[in-house]
């Protein structure tokens, strides 16, 4: 029994492009979200996110049926990503500050009906912490960050993760437990009060 | 299980993947100890601030515009793929009749094309190395001459000079010559 994944990807094997809209559909939000907390610079994200279906398009025709279509989509994200810090040196940036628009449903509307659990000071202490979170990850080494969003942020397995970043599950294991010791020391009072 | 055990699943304990015997053990290791239980929490609340991150959704219109992408990607592949059969068009052409499948010849001749040019490098440096002895010898036969000159117009007003013309004859003989 094929999974829809593989199914899609037949489809686009053999030439059927609404296939390929469909793949694009299914995981553009998970791509750009990844990229979004992969890279300090947004004006970068949308390109490579797109890139990485451009990609994908091109060696679809390769791609072998046994492999897992969604991990090796996200491991041209993260090869596109580490390319892109060691390119332009990206590490030294200052991350973005967060703005309103990034929050999404956090965002008050003009249009939105009164909420009787909207509280200002919660929502204020929420993007604190957001821009803490995401300013502590870009701290981190590419390859730790990389494990812990798809780990924890993406929600894959041990094994998905290990594919996605093309190395063995015990690496990948490490790199989580490294990358939380480094986070529990950037966020230290955020972690102790949380 | 003691800490430096404990310290070996502490990964998996966060990650809700031990089973078995040693779940059981970790649990009655982080009973007894505060230290362990208290880097635990610390690891996990690590954890949840990375799962409690909003998530971002592509923009609108991303689609369309990968779309167009990918159209202009495919029309620069499908130029390259036209030049690359109409070069192989040709060579199938020049080389009509012979038993050789055009690529592979293709291949061939890449790869003849390049042992010339690695000949050609080879064959370039020994004449450079050449050209390089022979111009010190033509420096070394001036420097001689001259010499030569001087000594002759010294020697005639000082004949206890004399002694530099065997030094000069010594030197004119490793070049293979008489003064």
């Amino acid at each position: 029994m094929l999974s829809a994944d593989a199914v899609l990807v037949l489809r686009c094997q053999e030439d059927d492009y609404e296939a390929f809209d469909e793949i694009v559909a299914r995981y553009k939000d998970g791509i750009y979200n990844y990229i979004w907390r992969m890279i300090s610079n947004r004006d970068d994200v949308e390109d490579l996110a797109q890139e990485v279906f451009v990609r994908a398009f091109a060696a679809i025709k390769t791609f072998r049926r046994e492999s897992n279509f969604h991990t090796w989509l996200y491991r041209i994200a993260t090869n596109l990503c580490v390319d892109k810090y060691r390119r332009d040196g990206l590490e030294r940036r200052l991350i973005a500050p967060l703005e309103w628009e990034e929050l999404g449903s956090e965002q008050p509307k003009d249009t939105d009906l009164p909420d009787s659990t909207y509280d200002p000071q919660r929502v204020c202490e929420r993007i604190e912490l957001q821009a803490e979170v995401q300013k502590a990850l870009s701290k981190l080494p590419e390859k730790l960050r990389a494990a812990i969003l798809l780990y924890d942020l993406e929600g894959m397995s041990y094994e998905e993760t290990a594919e996605a970043l093309g190395c063995p599950v015990g690496t990948v294991k490490s790199r989580l437990f490294n990358a939380r010791m480094q986070l529990r020391d950037i966020l230290k009072a955020y972690v102790e009060a949380w | 299980m003691d800490c430096r055990a404990f310290s070996r699943h502490i990964g998996d304990y966060v990650n809700r993947t031990l089973s078995g015997s040693i779940a059981e053990e970790a649990e009655a290791h982080l009973s007894v100890c505060p230290q362990c239980a208290a880097l635990v929490r610390e690891l996990e609340n690590a954890s949840d601030m990375v799962r409690s991150l909003h998530r971002v959704s592509a923009p609108a219109g991303f689609e369309q515009r990968l779309r167009g992408r990918l159209a202009a990607c495919s029309a620069s592949e499908t130029a390259d793929a036209g030049r690359i059969r109409r070069w192989l068009g040709a060579v199938r052409k020049a080389f009509a009749g012979t038993a050789v499948h055009p690529r592979r010849l293709a291949l061939r001749l890449v790869r003849l094309g390049g042992g010339l040019l690695l000949c050609a490098v080879i064959v370039g440096s020994i004449l450079l190395i050449g050209q390089g002895r022979y111009d010190q010898a033509e420096t070394d036969w001036g420097y001689i001459e001259t010499c030569r000159e001087q000594h002759a117009s010294f020697a005639s007003a000082n004949p206890l000079a004399d002694e530099s013309a065997v030094i000069l004859r010594e030197r004119a003989r490793d070049l293979g010559s008489d003064l």
